[in-house]
């Protein structure tokens, strides 16, 4: 590593840095069915000022180098704007005297980034190759070493923590690496390996990307870290989101702080039904549900998802066409994408109209009828399969196998439910509940 | 479930209705239009169900004769418990369930207990009137099957194919296979849009690795132009180098022929030529001064033995020029001796004249004796006051007499003036008497009213007298009694008297009046007393002898009291000068009358006030002058004393006895004036003995120089001979110094004489040793020496700058070496040529660089485009958006089709599992309605038909049948329903409405004979208006309780 400006610092070996991973530039925020171009804007531009944040925070704290953990943007995007946007912040830490050591992940392999970037001198590309060792000194004096690797092209299965060299003497090691440890559903199981692996390289921080909830996954010996995503862009990845600052002393000695950098913060709140009379009166519940939003997001912008609950009369009224999208466009008027703002992406209507389904099973009549049916197909796999393919016609057309998500057996039985509940909105009549 | 009591709290027009006791089977309520059977099956609606939030304006039977709006009903269901319902509109319409074990249940178990019937269903099946049968009259086959389904599978009013409609509509909004409208369509449409421009996009970053390539191509083939381009500028350069210094070379072979040429001289002098001419020059100059310096000699001698001086004149040159300095004093003080002695004698003659003014006896002598001091003087001055003062009083003095005299005219005028106002105002009468008869009159006023008040009482007595006597013949004497209220009107009158006393200030007058009058009164009170007492005693008689007697009392005071009044009143008007009580009028006037002489009297008094007031003015004045005539006879007294004492004074000092003292200080200041002058006398005189002292002395010196210097006295004045002394001193002084002068250039000029020769010397020899040095020995030779050297040193300077010429552009050392031999061998058309070709060349190297260097701007401009195009975030976003869109309306899609799935289903069962059981039960009741015309009722699977088939096997759809048949078969169909739902499900009662009336009699009764089989299963309610259906049914079923609604 090349040898950073002369530290102002008293203590020789104590050093900082700053640990992040999949920071997915310039992705776009995924499961929003509705936007404006103000709200566009502000979105696409989240991804980029987290990173300045990061930027940013690394300078503040005048850390002594930035680790990052893969997947820095989506290569399959092949976003230039992104790339360069990257180089950008990369060559104001350049000016600062802070090194920068990148491994790259599956979602920007080294085959995925422009051939002719102006890279500044401060940035170590850990190599596809082999497994790099960085030396990290200070004034001089060998302080660290950083190993990692990056990956050559997307799609890396072999287990590359086992390739990394064991910890040799005293000296402070890091790994850097974008991989999946353990078993997860959620993310692809990239460079998988088990904690022992990492245990037995015996390094003092795993520095590692691909997970995007930030998580600690052992707190010493080794301390390992997933930074998870500086800003999360879909429900899926509501809470807070940032980096972790690290400060190593003087005995090797880790601390960690978890610092927030997410711009825009995603919220899934549920509201019940039960109890409400009027739209109206579900409409300032939802305000309170919002305010107190507000209030939890410290002053971030909040993107978020009410889902709708419980029994009730009002279930009637927002069955109706457009009251669901009405109540939407009542509650994101009036926002204001200059400064804070809350923008409920969708408002999910999962309430059901007040009756026991199996008060409806014990009936005689068609509604007893139809309740029964559905159960009856809802357990039998075959008739899953035969239902299934009344949804041929859109699902398996050349366009809706190309763009649409396949529905999945679990999905299917959701839907089947939700079928039942129009059913039953349509064919009950409406004195029927109230006693 | 049978309903056994209803109690009606308050309910449209029932107030505390009870029917109790109802019967298991059919009842039949009867009752003329209006008789209240709506609002009873209102109520039991309302009782099972409570009120419909379906129903735009329901009526909610407010109760209108009282009572709380609702009731209660007891039933027995199936299972025979007894529950009681009650609903009551102010609890919110909320149901009550009491069950009979005591526990209390709500709307829920309600629900329970009605097999989870709901309004819809009872209303449809249960309880029904002609026109929900006639309502199937007008409907289309669909909606009977519709409402077949609805009344079957308990769907209420809701249409299955309705529903059908709206999930294949909701589909079909959505997505279409073909289409491209629907939302889901256009979503494809523009995904796709979307995925070719972000393609396009997505090809920049290639496009910027391409473009940095061609960048780095580009750079480098400007950089090989360059370095190409720079070689032929050195070519160039090189070239037009040699043809720059071409005519250099060309010079600078001349020059070296030329020097060849000329002879050799080994040295010369440096600037030889020069030197020798500026040696000559210096000769010649040189030669010249010394001839000039020898004729300027020979002058300055001349002259030197031309001057001669005056020894004697210029020994005594300090005293003549010290004379000469005072000649000015010594001329003023001559002018001023004759001025000053003409002012002396102006003096004398001005200081004898003021010895003359002050007197005859007055001399210098006695003038040095007078005292003049300032007390003495000061003395006349106090005296002159005193007089002045003492003139000043007298004056005053009289003055003051002379207004008093005339202030004792005036009054003398004033006091008869008053005597004769007096005489004008004389009157005979005095003030004591007009206050008497003005009070005697008030008294009058006071009196009249109160004289006639008896007078009309008396008269009103006497009135009531002769009445008394008229009615009462037999009159009883009894006591006058005297009334009371006269003494309170004359203590009345006491207090207006004192009242009136005291606001016209005769409170004496006014008091007395008072005591009389509150005497008076208390008189007449104890009298009256008395005769209250002695009345009382005789009360006992009799009434109207007691009134007499008191009447009598009464006239008789009255009387007195008028007869004092008319006594007391005749004194007054005799005061005032009349005979008898006087008329209102009269009255009046001499009151007026009486009042002019108060008036006058008034002005009298004033006056003689005034009089008195003068005279006593009068007498002051008097007074006044008698004392300011002694004062003045005081003052003048003095004034005398004072004069006389002046005179002594005067006298003293042996002055004339009649001075004033004004002149005596006038002679004060004459005294003054004299002794000024006498000062100013013996001044002048001592200044005209010392001017004439100093013009003795002065003339005496200018006497003696002018003997010393032996000149001999013109007769001028001695001034002017002096001034004539001064002058020639001064130009023999001129001489003297001329002299010295012309000695001193005589000195100077020998010394420059003797050093010019000694520089002419040197300059011999310099010129000797140049003409040596010029390698000749005379100047004509060392000047063409001069020349040739010259000629030497020009052409090698020629040489040294064509030769720095060509260094310039070849370098030195090799270089120039070079350089020479390549320009010896070339010629300058060579190098003309292969200039024009290397500038050729050069140009087109400058168009390929400037073209390339435009390329690679174009190129960084493509990749700056490149940097900063930021359309793809949108567009990705925008992406995400519709796909997301797209996602949500695929689900949405699903949902509807998987609801129409499962309604097939549904149909399907129904129709397989419910309908034949239904139809199966209906069919009974149709064919026993019909009397047995029809057999069959049937309905295919997945038909929405319904068939009849009657005897005869013939199908017939129901728009085939008549209107009452039409009727008849859906009442067949609502009993297989109730028959079939009361096989699974609680029996709930049946409510019907006037259904028979269409049905002609035969059916009427076969219909009855159905009903009357129901009610075998079911309780059942009959509500009619028409008493021929009563005996019908009353006919079939004998057990049926009859109840007049009109009646209840």
């Amino acid at each position: 590593m090349r040898k950073r400006k002369p530290s102002k610092k008293n203590v020789q070996k104590s050093f900082s840095f700053i640990h992040t991973a999949d920071l997915h530039l310039d992705s776009p925020f995924r499961g929003i069915s509705e936007t404006n171009q103000e709200l566009s804007k502000s979105l696409i531009n989240a991804t980029f000022q987290a990173y300045d944040t990061i930027i940013n925070l690394c300078i503040e704290k005048d850390v002594d180098f930035l680790l990052i953990a893969g997947d820095v943007y989506d290569s399959a995007n092949k976003s230039l704007y992104a790339q360069l946007k990257f180089i950008k912040g990369l060559k104001k830490l350049s000016n600062e005297g802070i090194q920068v050591i990148i491994a790259h992940g599956n979602h920007d392999p080294l085959n995925g980034w422009s051939a002719t970037l102006d890279w500044p001198e401060n940035v170590h590309i850990l190599s596809g190759a082999v497994i790099d060792t960085i030396p990290f000194e200070i004034n001089g004096t060998l302080v660290a070493t950083i190993v990692g690797t990056s990956y050559p092209v997307p799609h890396i299965r072999t287990n590359l923590a086992q390739k990394f060299p064991k910890k040799d003497g005293e000296l402070f090691a890091i790994g850097l690496l974008h991989c999946t440890v353990g078993s997860t559903a959620e993310h692809e199981p990239y460079a998988p390996c088990t904690m022992q692996d990492l245990k037995e390289l015996n390094y003092d921080y795993w520095a590692l990307g691909h997970i995007h909830v930030p998580s600690v996954l052992s707190e010493n010996e080794p301390v390992v870290v997933y930074s998870g995503n500086p800003q999360g862009r879909h429900v899926g990845e509501a809470g807070p989101r940032g980096c972790y600052l690290v400060t190593v002393g003087q005995k090797n000695e880790i601390m960690k702080e978890f610092i927030e950098t997410d711009l825009i913060r995603w919220y899934t709140e549920e509201i019940s039904i039960e109890g409400i009379k009027s739209d109206g009166e579900l409409l300032y519940k939802i305000r309170e549900c919002i305010d107190a939003i507000l209030d939890k997001a410290d002053g971030r912008s909040v993107m978020c998802r009410c889902i709708l609950t419980g029994r009730g009369s009002l279930h009637r009224t927002l069955i109706k066409e457009g009251v669901i999208d009405d109540i939407l466009q009542h509650l994101r008027e009036e926002e204001n994408f200059d400064s804070q703002f809350i923008w409920v992406e969708r408002l999910v209507n999962d309430t059901n109209l007040p009756i026991e389904r199996s008060v409806l099973l014990k009936r005689k009549d068609f509604v007893g009828d139809i309740v029964r049916i559905v159960d009856e197909l809802c357990r039998d796999e075959e008739s899953l399969k035969t239902l299934k393919t009344s949804l041929e016609p859109l699902f398996a057309s050349p366009k809706g196998r190309k763009i649409l998500k396949d529905i999945d057996q679990e999905e299917l039985i959701v839907s089947i439910y939700r079928a039942e509940g129009l059913l039953l909105d349509k064919i009950m009549g409406e004195g029927e509940h109230e006693d | 479930m049978k309903i056994d009591d209803i109690h009606v709290d308050g309910f449209g027009r029932f107030n505390q209705l009870s029917i109790e006791d109802l019967q298991p089977g059919l009842t039949i309520f009867s009752g003329a239009n209006e008789a209240g059977k709506s609002t009873l099956l209102a109520f039991i609606r309302f009782m099972l169900f409570g009120f419909s939030s379906t129903k735009t304006s329901p009526n909610r039977y407010p109760p209108l004769l009282g009572g709380k709006h609702g009731g209660r009903m007891v039933i027995t269901t199936d299972s025979d418990e007894r529950c009681v319902i009650e609903r009551y509109v102010e609890r919110g319409s909320t149901a009550k369930v009491t069950h009979s074990d005591g526990s209390i249940g709500d709307s829920g178990g309600l629900s329970k207990l009605l097999g989870y019937a709901d309004q819809n269903i009872f209303e449809n099946v249960y309880a029904f009137g002609l026109n929900e049968l006639q309502k199937f009259d007008s409907l289309n086959n669909d909606s009977i099957h519709d409402k077949l389904y609805s009344v079957g599978a308990g769907l209420g009013s809701v249409s299955i194919s309705d529903v059908q409609k709206y999930l294949k509509k909701q589909n079909e909004n959505l997505y279409k296979k073909q289409g491209r409208k629907p939302p889901m369509n256009k979503l494809f449409i523009d995904i796709k849009e979307l995925d070719i421009r972000i393609n396009d996009l997505e090809k920049d970053q290639s496009k910027y690795d391409s473009l940095h390539r061609d960048l780095e191509t580009k750079s480098r083939l400007i950089e090989q132009l360059r370095n190409e381009r720079l070689d032929i500028k050195k070519k160039l350069d090189h070239v037009e180098d040699m043809m720059s210094v071409w005519d250099d070379w060309n010079d600078l072979q001349d020059l070296q022929a030329l020097l060849k040429e000329l002879p050799i001289l080994e040295t010369f002098p440096e600037n030889g030529s020069n030197d020798l001419e500026r040696i000559l020059e210096k000769r010649e100059e040189i030669t010249d001064t010394i001839s000039s310096l020898k004729e300027n000699m020979d002058k300055n001698d001349i002259e030197i033995n031309n001057i001669t001086l005056n020894e004697n004149l210029l020994q005594q040159r300090d005293t003549i020029l010290d004379l000469g300095n005072g000649i000015e004093k010594y001329r003023s003080e001559r002018d001023l001796l004759p001025v000053l002695k003409g002012k002396l004698e102006e003096e004398q003659s001005d200081f004898s004249d003021l010895l003359n003014e002050l007197g005859p006896q007055w001399n210098v002598e006695k003038l040095n004796r007078f005292d003049r001091s300032i007390p003495a003087r000061e003395t006349v001055i106090q005296k002159r006051k005193a007089i002045e003062e003492i003139g000043t009083a007298i004056i005053e003095i009289q003055n003051e007499l002379t207004q008093a005299n005339r202030n004792i005219e005036r009054i003398n005028a004033d006091i008869e003036r008053n005597n004769e106002k007096q005489d004008q105002h004389e009157v005979q009468i005095n003030d004591e008497e007009v206050e008497q008869r003005l009070d005697a009159i008030r008294n009058l006023r006071v009196k009249d009213p109160v004289l006639n008040d008896k007078e009309s009482e008396l008269k009103s007595i006497k009135k009531e007298e002769a009445l008394l006597t008229t009615i009462q013949p037999k009159t009883i004497t009894i006591g006058q009694q005297s009334p009371l209220w006269p003494a309170s009107v004359i203590v009345m009158a006491a207090i207006l008297c004192l009242a009136y006393g005291y606001f016209i200030d005769k409170l004496l007058l006014g008091t007395t009046m008072f005591i009389l009058l509150t005497a008076t009164a208390v008189v007449y009170f104890i009298s009256i007393r008395r005769n209250i007492s002695k009345f009382g005693e005789t009360r006992d008689d009799s009434d109207i002898t007691k009134d007499k007697l008191q009447q009598k009392s009464f006239k008789q005071q009255l009387e007195t009291e008028i007869e004092s009044l008319n006594k007391e009143m005749l004194n007054f008007a005799n005061l005032c000068g009349f005979n008898e009580i006087p008329q209102p009028e009269l009255r009046e006037q001499k009151y007026d009358d009486l009042q002019g002489d108060k008036t006058k009297l008034k002005t009298v008094s004033d006056l003689r006030a005034d009089q008195e007031g003068l005279l006593k003015e009068k007498k002051k004045l008097d007074e006044q002058v008698a004392e300011l005539r002694e004062k003045l006879a005081d003052e003048e007294t003095t004034l005398s004393k004072m004069y006389h004492e002046w005179e002594n004074w005067l006298s003293n000092y042996d002055l004339d006895p009649n001075l004033s003292p004004e002149s005596i200080l006038e002679i004060f200041s004459t005294i003054k004036t004299c002794y000024l002058k006498q000062k100013t006398i013996t001044t002048l005189e001592s200044q005209i003995s010392s001017i004439e002292k100093s013009i003795q002395a002065y003339e005496d010196k200018i006497i003696s120089v002018l003997e010393k210097c032996g000149r001999v006295r013109s007769g001028i004045s001695l001034d002017t001979e002096l001034e004539n002394l001064r002058a020639d001193v001064e130009s023999e002084r001129g001489n003297s110094e001329q002299l010295e002068q012309l000695r001193t250039y005589g000195k100077k000029h020998l010394v420059e004489l003797e050093s010019a020769e000694v520089k002419f010397n040197k300059l011999e020899k310099d010129l000797l040793d140049m003409l040596a040095a010029g390698s000749s020995n005379n100047e004509e030779g060392f000047r063409k020496n001069a020349h040739i050297w010259n000629e030497h040193v020009r052409l090698n300077n020629e040489i040294k700058t064509a030769i720095s010429q060509i260094r310039r552009v070849s370098g030195d050392g090799e270089l120039y070496d070079r350089f020479i031999s390549e320009i010896e061998i070339v010629d300058i058309n060579k190098l003309e040529r292969n200039q024009l070709e290397l500038q050729e060349c050069l140009e087109a190297l400058d168009t390929e660089i400037s073209t390339a260097t435009d390329e690679r701007g174009g190129i960084r401009n493509q990749i700056e485009q490149l940097e900063y195009r930021a359309e793809g975030s949108m567009l990705r976003m925008k992406k995400e958006v519709l796909n997301e869109d797209l996602h949500k309306k695929s689900r949405d899609w699903a949902s509807y089709v998987l609801a129409q799935d499962i309604l097939r289903r549904a149909i399907e069962v129904y129709e397989k599992e419910r309908q034949p059981a239904v139809i199966v039960e209906a069919q009974s009741f149709f064919s026993s309605i019909t009397h047995g015309r029809y057999k069959r009722i049937y309905s295919p699977v997945g038909s929405s038909d319904i068939f009849v088939e009657d005897n005869d096997g013939r199908q017939k759809e129901t728009f085939q049948l008549s209107k009452g048949t039409v009727e008849q078969l859906y009442l067949a169909l609502r009993f297989g329903f109730i028959k079939e739902i009361g096989k699974h499900s609680e029996t709930l009662p049946i409510i019907f409405d006037d259904i028979l009336v269409n049905f002609d009699p035969i059916r009427s009764k076969t219909a009855g004979d159905a009903i009357k089989q129901l009610a075998t299963t079911n309780q059942i309610f009959y509500f009619t208006c028409h008493p021929d259906t009563v005996k019908i049914l009353k006919d079939i079923a004998p057990d049926a309780k009859i109840i007049g609604l009109d009646d209840v």
